[in-house]
């Protein structure tokens, strides 16, 4: 019956929201960004929907170029990309840097919404009977 | 081929085919997601995705690319604005405001709250049909949306015919970028700039269903039938998806 494919439906979200938000709260400890580059021709072979980092970095020819950890609790590793002199590479830098920032404005965001969201998801589990 | 483009591929949303009128909804192809079909790195091009992805496909850097990315933008803050209103009408109707208005979104969700009350035969009628197709446009809906957060968002910028720059964001927010390495500074706030819209929409997506869960709750609070009150979630979602689809044909026309 249409109700009880319902309850279902509903109690699979909630349930595996209630999964993520778990994961999430272990997770959000730290946040990591990591920026490769790779040559112009190579670009494409990064867009194979599955693809794991072992494969991008081996047959997209990538490599890393800018590393940065941050932990809530204070401590941050960063590694910084550098020329053949130790110089700092400004531009990469600068890309690294960029998307630093953008994923830490997202972390925020995504913790206030998957917070409105448990709730929800609790409200929903409670609707359709779940545990 | 359009000069530019803003697509989600790899989901099916369903009764739509853009979300928030700023993406344009690519399903994935029937049967398998590889579906055997050939990897092609020419411009235009890419394999057939297994997760969700969103896409962006502009003009060369000039100040038409950025004009359409900041026009998304404001699309997608117009959403946020959209969905809040909506919120703010299905509160009224909780609260029990009467609505003079005999069609449009408040009436037709009302109707349903009546019918919902109303003991009926089960597969009579052409509500009751009605009901059932919204019921089970919700539950796919419910499962793109999970399919969505769960699996890493991947959001690829094109440029004049070429990638210039691949991210991937996991769900807890860790970012994995590739760049063509000679991308341009323009080039690079094009991309940064899809990143964050894509990112954007993605949590706009996840607020609209605490907008539908928040609501259909209290809404089956006025309720007295047991069981009923789960009857309501697809109501109330297609409550909010009407009421934003009646907002947005205000909207200034900004992608053909």
């Amino acid at each position: 019956m249409a109700e009880v494919t319902l309850q279902d439906a509903v109690k699979k979200f909630a349930s595996d929201l209630a999964e993520k938000v778990n994961t999430f709260v272990a997770d959000i400890s730290e946040l990591e960004v990591r920026t490769y580059t790779t040559p112009a021709d190579q670009v494409g072979t990064f867009i194979t929907g599955e693809a794991g980092l072992t494969e991008i970095l081996t047959e997209g020819k990538a490599t890393l170029r800018a590393y940065t950890k941050i932990a809530f609790d204070g401590d941050m590793t960063v590694l910084v990309p550098t020329g053949p002199s130790g110089e700092i590479e400004e531009t990469v830098w600068a890309l690294h840097q960029m998307m630093v920032q953008q994923a830490m404005e997202h972390r925020a965001a995504m913790i206030q919404a998957v917070g409105e969201a448990a709730a929800s998801a609790l409200k929903a589990l409670g609707m359709a009977g779940g545990e | 081929m359009a000069e530019y483009y803003f697509a989600l591929d790899g989901v099916a949303l369903p009764g739509t085919d853009s979300l928030f009128g700023i993406w344009k909804i690519v399903k994935p192809p029937s049967g398998s997601p590889q579906d055997g079909a050939e990897v092609s790195f020419a411009p235009g091009t890419s394999k057939v995705p297994t997760e969700p992805v969103w896409r962006v496909r502009l003009p060369a850097p000039s100040d038409a690319a950025r004009a359409l990315l900041e026009a998304q933008s404001v699309a997608l803050r117009r959403s946020a604005a959209d969905l809040a209103q909506a919120e703010r009408r299905l509160a009224q109707i909780g609260e029990g405001v009467s609505f003079a208005a005999t069609a449009g979104p408040e009436a037709e969700l009302l109707a349903t709250l009546r019918a919902l009350e109303t003991p009926v035969p089960f597969g009579l009628g052409r509500e009751e049909a009605e009901r059932r197709r919204i019921g089970r446009q919700w539950q796919e809906f419910l499962e793109q949306v999970r399919r969505l957060v769960s699996h890493y968002a991947r959001i690829e910028t094109e440029i004049a015919g070429a990638l210039v720059g691949h991210t991937a964001v996991g769900w807890t927010g860790d970012f994995d970028t590739l760049w063509e390495s000679d991308i341009t500074p323009q080039a690079m706030q094009l991309h940064l700039q899809a990143v964050h819209l894509a990112l954007g929409s993605r949590i706009a997506l996840l607020r609209l269903l605490i907008v539908v869960g928040t609501g259909a709750a209290k809404l089956a609070l006025r309720l007295a039938v047991p069981g009923a009150q789960l009857l309501v979630l697809p109501a109330v979602w297609k409550f909010v998806r009407d009421v934003l689809r009646e907002l947005r044909q205000s909207w200034p026309q900004i992608q053909s």
